[in-house]
């Protein structure tokens, strides 16, 4: 028997008693767990994605109260909405922004906090960086003439650029697709902000500058703004609920914002990879299937637990919805009416009908809001049939 | 530009994974698989049954890749998974048998010492088999190993040296090996 003598013996010995054989390879794998692929690409509730849901929950309770308050305001007398009217005209003249923005709130009895950094120049650039303990952890940069966007992760020096020919937003005015463009919402949103905050509550200093503190509450919130007396317009402001405040600060319209930050070239030292192109036909297909949903969500806020029973019963008009539902290429959408319960990210609400599979797979929606390509039929199936 | 899975990094392959590219996957697959093996193959010694939870591990890590934080402790994450899996497998095939005479059976046809060489491994204490099984099972470098025992390569140089003295004092024991008259 020929056992180990020395190091060298130990070594070659122990090399031998564990020949490596053939190694089951990803197809192995694929053909017994493919199923889990489709667990890619959907997001989970992490703590992006709650603040994201967080801010969209945001913005449909802040245009409720901002439609109900412009009723009001309207009927006695519209004063606000002229202030909203005269702030939102001289803003959209100037064509930067940039904020600071941090959530502060309390789940789960932890509290969680997340920043970000908004900057933008129109008509085209749009910078994103997100932020933790101060440090920048990814920055987001799209132009949407040059139709590209370029992700950065500064701590790993990696680059991700993407093609953005393809990626659609919904009119709602028409239901029809068209390229997304820059979104200036959220300026327009906190200008709406400063000029519901009428309850003045004296001068006050922030950072050493003398400024004017407004503030307007309901039960629900109370919403702090400071504004520049010089200027008049908003440098910071505070959204206070139960468990959560967000604060926007360092507020700057139209103040110069350097071109480099939009550049589109990586840093040299940076490795560069990039995303596959969606096709048009994929493009559209997301952005009318992101949008339906989320009108889905609309109905759920008004009818709690609940989804339509069709998506006739959506607050769309008929010929928005109609158009919606024209898809590229010919073809139609299905929907199945889910049980709010249980995983959401795993119950297809919306899908593509089909008669034969098609070769490059179908587009599907999700309960929980998000849309994905399902490439394998036996993988649709177990999502239909495991709900 | 063309995307080289093979040069990027387990960070941004998971990113990518995450935003549903299943090419960035299976490269993760193909880069850690041998090392799933060896940590499965550490609790279950057996071949086949390591393979069964090494694979049924990256099922789990793709179902939960959203939730990894940090891509570039995929190696980390990805062995505490695989730990668990073969654990429970270990425990639940326990009523079978012994798992090291399945694997005696399946190398009827090997060289008698290598069979000794894997036994003295067997009794080694986890800690040094680990390493020993992910340098010579998994042929992983020091780097791969450091990564998936989240510990420095020179801690890992250090206890494959121990783990190697440990092996060559338990063959003299047996009178066999080193300094065997």
């Amino acid at each position: 028997m020929n056992v180990p003598v020395d190091d060298n013996d130990l070594e070659t010995s122990l090399r031998n008693a564990f020949v490596r054989e053939r190694e089951p390879s990803f197809e192995d794998w694929r053909a017994k767990y493919g199923d889990a692929l489709t667990q890619l690409g959907r997001p989970t509730m992490t703590l992006t994605s709650k603040w994201r849901i967080q801010i969209m929950k945001w913005s449909v309770a802040a245009l409720t109260v901002f439609v109900i308050a412009g009723v009001w305001m309207f009927l006695r007398g519209g004063s606000a909405d002229e202030v909203f009217a005269q702030a939102l005209a001289q803003a959209t003249k100037a064509n930067t922004f940039s904020a600071d923005e941090t959530m502060t709130y309390t789940q789960d009895g932890k509290q969680e906090r997340v920043q970000q950094r908004i900057m933008f120049k129109q008509p085209h650039l749009e910078r994103q960086e997100i932020l933790k303990d101060g440090q920048i952890t990814e920055i987001t940069i799209t132009d949407y003439g040059k139709r590209r966007r370029l992700s950065l992760q500064p701590a790993e020096k990696e680059a991700w650029s993407s093609d953005w020919n393809n990626v659609y937003e919904i009119d709602p005015e028409t239901g029809n697709v068209r390229l997304e463009k820059l979104n200036t919402s959220f300026r327009e949103e906190l200008l709406s902000l400063q000029a519901r905050a009428v309850q003045d509550l004296g001068e006050v200093e922030l950072s050493g500058r003398k400024v004017r503190l407004t503030q307007s509450s309901n039960e629900k919130r109370v919403v702090k703004v400071w504004t520049d007396p010089q200027t008049r317009r908003p440098i910071q402001v505070s959204i206070s609920r139960p468990n959560q405040e967000t604060i926007i600060s360092s507020i700057k319209i139209d103040e110069e914002l350097p071109d480099d930050l939009f550049h589109l070239d990586p840093p040299q030292d940076y490795k560069i990879s990039s995303d596959g192109m969606r096709t048009p036909r994929i493009g559209q297909l997301f952005a009318k299937m992101k949008y339906l949903l989320l009108k889905c969500y609309d109905y759920e806020a008004q009818h709690p637990k609940t989804f339509p029973p069709r998506l006739t019963d959506l607050y769309l008009k008929p010929d928005v919805l109609q158009n919606l539902l024209t898809l590229p290429g010919g073809g139609r959408l299905e929907y199945i009416r889910p049980e709010i319960n249980g995983e959401m990210s795993k119950k297809v609400v919306l899908h593509e009908a089909y008669e034969k599979w098609p070769a490059d797979g179908i587009v599907a929606g999700f309960g929980d809001g998000h849309v994905q390509r399902i490439q394998k039929e036996e993988d649709f199936k177990q999502l239909i049939n495991g709900r | 530009v063309k995307v080289v899975h093979a040069e990027l990094s387990d960070d941004i392959l998971v990113k990518a994974a995450c935003r549903g590219d299943v090419d960035s996957f299976a490269e993760l697959y193909q880069r850690h698989l041998a090392m799933a093996l060896g940590i499965a193959y550490c609790q279950l010694s057996d071949r086949a049954l390591a393979e069964d939870a090494a694979q049924e591990s990256f099922a789990e890590a793709c179902r939960n890749l959203q939730k990894l934080r940090d891509g570039r402790k995929f190696p980390h994450w990805l062995a505490a998974i695989c730990r668990r899996i073969a654990g429970r497998m270990k425990k639940a095939r326990r009523h079978h048998g012994p798992l090291v005479e399945q694997e005696q059976v399946a190398r009827a046809n090997d060289d008698e010492s290598y069979e000794v060489i894997r036994a003295a491994v067997e009794r080694l204490p986890q800690v040094s088999k680990e390493v020993i099984v992910l340098r010579y099972f998994s042929e992983s470098t020091h780097e791969q190993i450091a990564h998936a025992l989240n510990i420095t390569p020179a801690a890992v140089h250090g206890r494959l040296t121990r783990a190697k003295e440990q092996l060559k004092h338990d063959l003299t024991r047996q009178g066999l090996g080193v300094n065997t008259p």
